[in-house]
């Protein structure tokens, strides 16, 4: 019984709470169970107590008892990425410098999903401060894939992936700076939100690079993550670059289909590196669109787009080196090699070229959409260019030239952290190795409500959704 | 890298960052930092005079669907 009530998605679970065919507490008892089991199996949680979790589960069921339904997720286990801040628990952000940092404020993220009746039951592993995209981490535990345990979760949300996809907990937030909640929902077979810059507040997260950070959530059904994202966005006083822009009701016409609606397929460039086996899960994913009634239309890319992976790793590898610079004086031998090396890329960077890869934001984002935006509604590319690679054949340590691959991997990704367009990771089938891949929806900025409602269309023509690893 | 560039790189990390480490630490991280940093001047080559970085926020939410608008 206890497997079959974490099979349920986020919004399935809730409501079975809300219409009390299940408490909180037994909803909780199931999740600590698997997680019992199987978090070392998958090395993806770095602290639970379960005896709090279940107290808070209690104080849930009464709540509702006593007619006082907080929101939309109460008494739903989340656990979220070790960088999100609660007060006066520890917030080790996957590295060995923050291991006992307990900090004095609430993200404002998690301070919302608490308002929605969220349960927070436990932080999960993560790369070293967020950087890097395959899921390694040197200095702390390294959580693996679900769907088969020798190969990457992908990262830097990687305990958010590997907790989600194995049923521990219905929903995790991510945090993206260039891919690392899509990369983990593309190989964990998640659907992951990265939303525009702006619309989710950071205040309270463990920053990387201000100019990109973005946070979003890793769930396993679209509607979950309308759910969380819904819940999470909107202006706060706290962070000045939250958007004051209105958050639309992502769950309104979510079901409403994509018939007349353009999507952009592009001609060059996103493509150009691609293995045949995901290019060809991606015209798949493209024809079952066409056959909903979207309107495919090819688009050229311009030119600029070409620098914009570049730019994005020179101003995300800035921004962190300024965070990190006392640190590496001070504590270098605690890093992992790989994040050592990518801040020290930082700080050999002349800040006058940091200003002109800012600079060039704007004429690139206004290139990209006039080129894409004014003949089409959203943009359909790949989440990741190549089958999922095995733990062993990502890992920088044991292959020194994997390294270039690994600026590749984000070729799809990172652009759209340097526009602060939102992009969201849906599952489109699996390879031959039986890991799942994921398409990557892009929109209009703010506009995450057309990438749901076309992501669930899709899901609900796919048997995607359904499929979960066996564990 | 060329040792002498190298040299130069660590004195400039000393001096400018008030960060000393090792040769091996900083070779790579050093040329990739210079390839990313060509590649920015380059392509900064034919902005206009007065670019700056908060032009594209104006230029996200001018791009907002209308119906957001908080005006």
């Amino acid at each position: 019984m206890t497997e079959g009530i974490t099979a349920l998605s986020l919004t399935e679970a809730a409501r079975a709470i809300g219409n009390k065919k299940l408490s909180s507490v037994e909803v909780t008892q199931a999740c600590l169970a698997r997680m019992e089991r199987l978090a070392p199996v998958l090395d993806c949680v770095a602290q639970v107590d379960p005896e709090q979790v279940l107290a808070a589960a209690a104080q849930a069921d009464s709540d509702l008892a006593a007619g006082n339904r907080r929101g939309l997720l109460h008494g739903v286990p989340l656990a979220h990425k070790d960088m999100y801040y609660r007060r006066g628990r520890v917030s080790g952000c996957g590295s060995k410098i923050r291991a006992d940092f307990v900090p004095d404020q609430t993200s404002t993220a998690l301070s919302r999903l608490d308002d929605a009746g969220a349960l927070d039951i436990a932080r999960l592993n993560m790369v070293e401060f967020a950087l890097g995209l395959t899921g390694h981490n040197e200095v702390m535990p390294t959580p693996r894939n679900p769907w088969n345990t020798d190969y990457m979760t992908g990262g830097s949300s990687s305990g958010s992936g590997s907790a989600v996809a194995a049923g521990l907990v219905y929903g995790a937030m991510g945090s993206d700076t260039g891919g690392s909640i899509r990369f983990p929902a593309s190989c964990c077979g998640l659907v992951g939100m990265k939303p525009t810059y702006g619309r989710v507040s950071r205040f309270g997260a463990m920053p990387l690079s201000h100019s990109l950070d973005t946070l979003g959530p890793l769930t396993r059904t679209v509607t979950d993550n309308a759910a969380m994202l819904g819940a999470i966005a909107g202006p706060d006083d706290e962070d000045a670059t939250a958007s004051s822009l209105p958050v639309p009701n992502y769950l309104a016409g979510l079901e409403d289909g994509i018939k007349g609606l353009r999507i952009a397929v592009p001609e060059n460039i996103f493509y150009d590196p691609v293995d045949p086996e995901v290019r060809s899960l991606m015209e798949d994913s493209v024809e079952v669109m066409r056959q909903l009634g979207g309107a495919i239309i090819p688009v050229a890319i311009p030119n600029s787009m070409a620098a914009v992976n570049g730019m994005n790793n020179l101003i995300s590898m800035t921004e962190g080196a300024a965070l990190h610079q006392n640190w590496i004086a001070e504590r270098s031998q605690d890093y992992g090699r790989q994040t050592l090396g990518r801040l020290t890329t930082g700080l050999c960077v002349s800040a006058t070229r940091y200003i002109q890869a800012l600079n060039l934001r704007h004429k690139i984002l206004a290139e990209f959409a006039e080129a894409v935006f004014e003949k089409a509604d959203i943009l359909h590319v790949p989440s990741m260019i190549v089958p999922v690679p095995t733990l062993a054949e990502s890992d920088l340590s044991g292959n020194p030239g994997f390294s270039e691959f690994i600026t590749k991997m984000g070729h799809c990704t990172r652009p759209f952290n340097y526009l602060g367009l939102p992009g969201l990771s849906v599952p489109c089938g699996f390879t031959k190795s039986g890991l799942p891949a994921g398409m990557q929806l892009v929109g209009r900025p703010f506009d995450e409500a057309t990438l749901y409602r076309a992501a669930r269309a899709y899901e609900r023509e796919t048997e995607w959704p359904n499929a979960a690893p066996d564990l | 890298m060329q040792e002498d560039d190298l040299q130069n790189t660590l004195a400039w990390l000393s001096r400018v960052q008030g960060i000393k480490l090792d040769a091996d630490e900083v070779a790579d991280p050093a040329d990739a930092a210079a390839r990313l940093g060509q590649l920015a001047q380059e392509e900064s080559r034919h902005l206009p005079f007065e670019s700056e970085p908060s032009q594209f926020v104006k230029l996200l939410h001018d791009l907002a669907p209308k119906d957001l608008s908080d005006d």
